[in-house]
C-alpha cells in the first residue's frame, strides 16, 4: 500500500493527514468497536464463572471446616 | 499558519492544554491511592484493579462515541436546534488523529476546520477525557469492596462517555441550551462533574447496598478502618495538584474578548467564553481549599479523612463561580458548602442506610449542588456566557440546572442502568466472596508462594551450617 507521505520536500501547507491507511478509518473504527464489545462481554462472562468457582470452593472450604469442627470432639 | 501571531496563538494553545492533561493524570494517580487505602487489606488489589481499568475503557468509548457527542447535542437536540455538525469529533474523521492542518483528504471539512483542529483536536479531547476519567473515578470511590469490575466499567462507561457529555454538551460550552435559555453557569464544573457523578453514586449505591457488616442490627453504622491512611493522605493531596490542571483546563487561555470589529484584545475566557485569569482563580482556589479544610477539620473534630476531603469539597462547591467570587466569598462558600456535605453525608448514612465508602456523594454530589444554586444567589444578574441576548445567571436558572445535573441526567440513568444489572445478577459479587475479600485467592497464593519460599530459605541455611 502506498505511504501516506512519500516525502517531505513539499509546501507544508498542503499536508494534511500523515498516517498511514487513510481512507480505511471507518474500518479501524468498526474493528475497535468490535473489540470494545468483545472486551466487555469477555469481562462480564469470565467474572460471572470467576465468582461462582470462587463461591462453590469457598462454600466447600467452610463446609470441610464444619464437619472438621464438629468431628473434633468424637476425636478427643 | 503563517504568521507569527497566530502561529504563536495556536502553538501555545495547543501546549497550555496539553500541559493540563499532564497535570490532571495527577486527579486519576490520587484517586487510585485514595481507594486503594480506604479499602480493606483483602480488598485493595481489585480496588486498584478496578479503578485503573476504567482509564482503558473509558478512553475507547470517549473516542468512538464521548467527543462527538459533545458537540452535537449541544441544541438539545430539539431545544434551542437540532443535532449539531462536528466532523472533526466523528471518531473517522481525518482530524481525530495527526494531522498537519493542511489540504484536507475528506469532502466533509473545510480548510479552516484543519488548520485550526488539527491543532487542538487531540489535546481538547484529552482534556475532556480526563474528565471523563474523573467522573468514573467519583463512582468507582463510593461502590468499592462489593462492586463486580465489569458492571463498574459498564456504568462508568455510561457516565464518563455518555450522561457527562451530555450534560457538559448543555451547560459547559459556550452555545449550550441550559446556557442559552436558563442562563446556567458552572465555570469549573460544580455541578457538571461532580454534582452530576455524585448523583450517580447515590443511584448505584442504593441498588448495590451496604458492605456486609456496615450497620448493626440497630442500625448504627460501624466504622471500617483504612487499611493504609498515608495512601490517603498522598492521594487527596495528588487530588488537589490535579485538580490545578483541571481549573486551567476549564479556561481557554487566548481569545480576542473585545466585541468591537476591527480591535482586538486578548484575554483568558472560561468556557463561556468570558473573561476570567488564571491570577484570579489561583485565589478562589486556594481560598476555597482553605475554607473547606478549616471547617472539614472544625466539623469532623479533627479527622485526618474528613478534613482533607473538606478541602476537596470546599473547591468543589465553590467552582460554579470561581471565575467572578471574591476570595473571601469562595472561602466561606466552601466552608459552608463542606458543612452541608458532611453533615447530609451521615444524615442520609443513618436514615437510608447507604454505604458511601468515601464519601463521594457527600464531597461531589451534595458540596457541587450546593455550589451550583448558591453560585444563583450570589451571581444574580450576571451574564451567563460572552453572548448578548442568553439569559443571565438566576437562582432559579441554576437550581434548575443542578437538579438537571444531580437527578436528570446524574441519578435517573445510573438507577435505570444499576437496576438492571441488579436484575441480572451482574451487580454485585457474591456473599461469600465479599466476606473472604476480592484478593482472598491471590492473598492465598502469595502466602503459600512465602512459605515455600520460607522452607527453602531454612534448608538452605541448614545445608550452609552442615
Amino acid at each position: 500500500m502506498k505511504p501516506t507521505i512519500e516525502n517531505w520536500q513539499v509546501n507544508p501547507i498542503e499536508i494534511g493527514p500523515i498516517y498511514p491507511w487513510v481512507g480505511l478509518e471507518v474500518w479501524m473504527v468498526i474493528a475497535a468497536t468490535l473489540f470494545c464489545v468483545f472486551f466487555l462481554a469477555w469481562k462480564l462472562k469470565s467474572e460471572n464463572r470467576h465468582y461462582d468457582e470462587m463461591t462453590k470452593q469457598l462454600r466447600a472450604d467452610a463446609s470441610h471446616g464444619d464437619t472438621r469442627q464438629h468431628e473434633e470432639p468424637n476425636h478427643g | 499558519m503563517t504568521d507569527q501571531v497566530s502561529a504563536l496563538s495556536a502553538l501555545f494553545t495547543e501546549f497550555y492544554y496539553w500541559v493540563t492533561v499532564v497535570m490532571m493524570f495527577l486527579i486519576h494517580v490520587g484517586f487510585c491511592l485514595y481507594e486503594v487505602g480506604v479499602s480493606r487489606e483483602k480488598n485493595k488489589l481489585n480496588t486498584l484493579m478496578k479503578n485503573s481499568m476504567l482509564i482503558p475503557v473509558i478512553t475507547f468509548g470517549f473516542f468512538l462515541v464521548g467527543w462527538w457527542l459533545y458537540f452535537a447535542v449541544q441544541n438539545g437536540p430539539g431545544i434551542t436546534g437540532g443535532l449539531k455538525s462536528a466532523p472533526w469529533s466523528e471518531p473517522w474523521n481525518e482530524l481525530m488523529a495527526p494531522h498537519l492542518g493542511g489540504t484536507p483528504a475528506g469532502e466533509n471539512l473545510t480548510a479552516g476546520d484543519t488548520a485550526t483542529w488539527s491543532h487542538l483536536n487531540g489535546v481538547f479531547w484529552a482534556a475532556f477525557l480526563l474528565f471523563s476519567w474523573t467522573a468514573g473515578s467519583i463512582l468507582s470511590g463510593a461502590v468499592i469492596e462489593r462492586i463486580r469490575s465489569g458492571a463498574f466499567w459498564l456504568l462508568a462507561i455510561l457516565v464518563g462517555c455518555g450522561t457527562w457529555v451530555i450534560d457538559a454538551a448543555w451547560g459547559w460550552s459556550d452555545t449550550g441550551w441550559m446556557v442559552q435559555v436558563l442562563g446556567y453557569h458552572d465555570a469549573y464544573a460544580s455541578g457538571v462533574i461532580h454534582g452530576l457523578a455524585g448523583g450517580s453514586a447515590l443511584a448505584i449505591l442504593i441498588h448495590l447496598g451496604p458492605r456486609l457488616g456496615r450497620f448493626r442490627k440497630d442500625g448504627t453504622p460501624r466504622v471500617f478502618p483504612a487499611h493504609n491512611t498515608w495512601l490517603i493522605v498522598i492521594g487527596m493531596f495528588l487530588i488537589y495538584t490535579g485538580f490545578w490542571g483541571f481549573y486551567a483546563a476549564c479556561n481557554v487561555p487566548i481569545y480576542d474578548i473585545d466585541p468591537a470589529e476591527g480591535s482586538t484584545l486578548y484575554s483568558a475566557t472560561t468556557i463561556y467564553l468570558t473573561p476570567t485569569t488564571l491570577s484570579g482563580i489561583t485565589f478562589n482556589f486556594l481560598m476555597a481549599l482553605t475554607g473547606g479544610l478549616l471547617v472539614g477539620y472544625m466539623v469532623s473534630g479533627g479527622d485526618p479523612f474528613w478534613t482533607f476531603q473538606g478541602g476537596l469539597g470546599g473547591i468543589i462547591t465553590a467552582s460554579a463561580g470561581n471565575d467572578l467570587y471574591h476570595p473571601l466569598q469562595a472561602f466561606f462558600l466552601a466552608g459552608g458548602g463542606v458543612w452541608c456535605g458532611y453533615k447530609l453525608h451521615y444524615w442520609v448514612e443513618r436514615r437510608f442506610k447507604i454505604d458511601d465508602a468515601v464519601g463521594a456523594v457527600a464531597i461531589h454530589g451534595y458540596c457541587g449542588t450546593i455550589g451550583v444554586i448558591a453560585s444563583g444567589f450570589i451571581l444574580w444578574g450576571y451574564p451567563s456566557s460572552a453572548y448578548a441576548g442568553y439569559a443571565p445567571i438566576t437562582p432559579w436558572g441554576q437550581l434548575a440546572g443542578a437538579a438537571i445535573m444531580f437527578l436528570v441526567l446524574g441519578f435517573l440513568p445510573c438507577y435505570i442502568a444499576a437496576w438492571g444489572l441488579k436484575r441480572a445478577g451482574l451487580l454485585r459479587i457474591p456473599r461469600e466472596v465479599e466476606l473472604a475479600g476480592l484478593d482472598h485467592e491471590i492473598l492465598a497464593l502469595e502466602s503459600e508462594q512465602r512459605q515455600e519460599l520460607e522452607s527453602a530459605e531454612a534448608v538452605l541455611e541448614q545445608e550452609s551450617g552442615e
